[in-house]
């Protein structure tokens, strides 16, 4: 049976795990249907992302 | 008999200019000045040796950054059974309950970063990341900067090191949250301090 319902904790994990390997389908869907119900947790996703961003832009940066 | 080629004064100033951000960067990805001082050392040598392969199709910095990140990986490799065993157990405490209570509920409210771009485009934020990274503890901001700096894939990084993956995930999650909570002192919680621990 496939597990859509997550915790804070997993979506946690799920997040920080998506920055150093490819998300499967049932975690992408799980944190997808997390994020509707839960701020934080969004919000921690936008963080991670933007300091994805934000290392690619350094990494540039150190360059130029 | 030819001559080797000799590098003009002007190019060899120019490269002699970089040095400095150089040392910086190799500093940030080894954690150890001797060995950083040796790969800048090795990179400055293979410029200085080749003026004529920097053809001038990018900037100098771009070459010399390009070549000082061959070194660097050169570096880890030679050292990688130091590197390997000085792993994990920098910060002891269990980062779950750092960021969550008992009851599995967030333990602070998570700040909204607003939009990235207002942000990104900014040298001062910048500064701010290139700080907050040099705070990282030792292994963990080697292993930062092995992933997002010199772009190492996962797998090539525990090979490198003798690691597994999960301890180096363990140690980039640590790291990233550290990353999260410096950017939010030093920069999106309006603080002007270069951010906490």
């Amino acid at each position: 049976m496939i597990k859509l319902k997550i915790t804070c904790r997993e979506a946690t994990q799920i997040t920080l795990k998506a920055e150093d390997r490819s998300m499967p389908l049932t975690e992408r869907l799980s944190l997808r249907l997390h994020h509707r119900i839960c701020t934080n947790c969004r919000r921690f996703y936008r963080q991670v992302e933007l300091m994805r961003q934000a290392s690619a832009r350094w990494r540039q940066y150190t360059e130029d | 008999m030819t001559a080797p080629p000799i590098a003009s004064a002007d190019y060899c100033r120019q490269i002699e200019a970089l040095r400095p951000p150089l040392l910086k960067y190799a500093r940030l990805q080894l954690r150890n000045p001797a060995w950083a001082e040796d790969a800048v050392s090795e990179t400055l040598l293979a410029a200085l040796e080749k003026p004529h392969a920097f053809a001038g199709a990018s900037q100098l910095k771009t070459w010399l950054v390009g070549i000082l990140k061959h070194k660097l990986v050169d570096q880890i490799r030679k050292n990688s059974r130091e590197l390997s065993t000085t792993c994990s157990n920098e910060d002891g405490e269990d980062l779950d309950d750092l960021l969550f209570a008992s009851d599995g509920h967030w333990r602070e409210t998570q700040h909204d970063w607003g939009n990235p771009e207002d942000s990104l485009r900014q040298v001062d934020f910048m500064k701010v990341l290139e700080a907050c990274v040099e705070k990282l503890p030792g292994q963990q901001g080697r292993l930062f900067m092995m992933r997002e700096w010199l772009e190492l894939e996962s797998d090539e990084i525990c090979k490198e090191l003798a690691i597994t993956p999960t301890n180096l995930w363990v140690m980039l999650h640590r790291a990233r949250l550290r990353l999260r909570d410096c950017l939010q002192a030093g920069w999106f919680g309006g603080a002007t301090a270069g951010g906490a621990t």
